[in-house]
């Protein structure tokens, strides 16, 4: 699918119906829930943003494909080795970061890059909207084991440790310093 | 347990999780992929940005 003809993105708006939104796997179910019960009201009152995708032609049209939500989050590192390089390194306890903190799409439209899309769109919303107006080093995202493989074709990293790579969700971040 | 996270908080790493991400931070080099997924990104903002403005009226 391509974007802009056959689908759009935009915040999430109070018409829109979430009730119809499939996920598939029980693995997904958090994600359906949340955007059931809670996407819209984390939106109205400034918790967490969620943007949509949504079909722009007459089968789908006004369909929510899928969606991903964004929520202000922070990389603490207080406990971390002294590095010497580069001299204050150390200097910051805690790094500013956007947290991906949902990213669904509906089990019906899988495998039409409307995921890849939202990460795209994402991406670029922290890096042209946040970032250059307010601190923020990284885009972050508790990936599920089996979007580790997803994520890293869109440039994210993941945190190269035995704990993180045998978590359940593993920690993967974009540094926003280096795209 | 050297990673604490949640899905509508903020990541605590320490120990070895912390020295790892900061190296990351220190000698990771750019990543095409991040790069290109951000290219296509700003393309996609300027498209909504072009759609939402105003439709010029005729004289």
């Amino acid at each position: 699918m391509i974007f802009g003809d056959d689908f759009v993105i935009r915040q999430l708006a109070p018409p829109d119906n979430t009730n119809g939104f499939k996920t598939g796997d029980a693995l997904y179910q958090p994600l359906k829930s949340f955007f059931v019960n809670q996407a819209h009201e984390f939106h109205q009152h400034g918790i967490a943003k969620t943007y949509v995708a949504i079909g722009n032609k007459e089968a789908m049209a006004d369909k929510i494909l899928g969606f991903a939500t964004l929520i202000a989050s922070e990389i603490d590192i207080r406990g971390g080795y002294v590095v010497d390089t580069p001299e204050r390194a150390n200097h910051y306890s805690s790094l500013p970061a956007i947290k991906l903190a949902r990213l669904a799409v509906d089990s019906r439209y899988r495998g039409n890059g409307i995921g890849e899309a939202l990460v795209d769109f994402c991406l670029a919303i922290v890096a042209e909207n946040v970032a250059p107006h307010v601190g923020c080093r990284f885009l972050v995202t508790d990936a599920k084991q089996p979007a580790v493989g997803f994520y890293e074709k869109l440039g994210f990293t993941l945190l190269d440790t035995d704990d993180n790579r045998a978590g359940e969700t593993p920690v993967m971040f974009i540094d926003l310093l280096k795209v | 347990m050297a990673i604490h996270t949640s899905t509508f908080g903020r990541v605590e790493l320490s120990g070895k999780d912390a020295e790892r991400f900061q190296r990351h931070m220190t000698e990771d080099k750019p990543n095409p992929a991040a790069e290109a997924s951000l290219a296509r990104g700003r393309e996609m903002l300027r498209r909504i940005n072009v759609l939402a403005q105003p439709t010029p009226k005729k004289q």
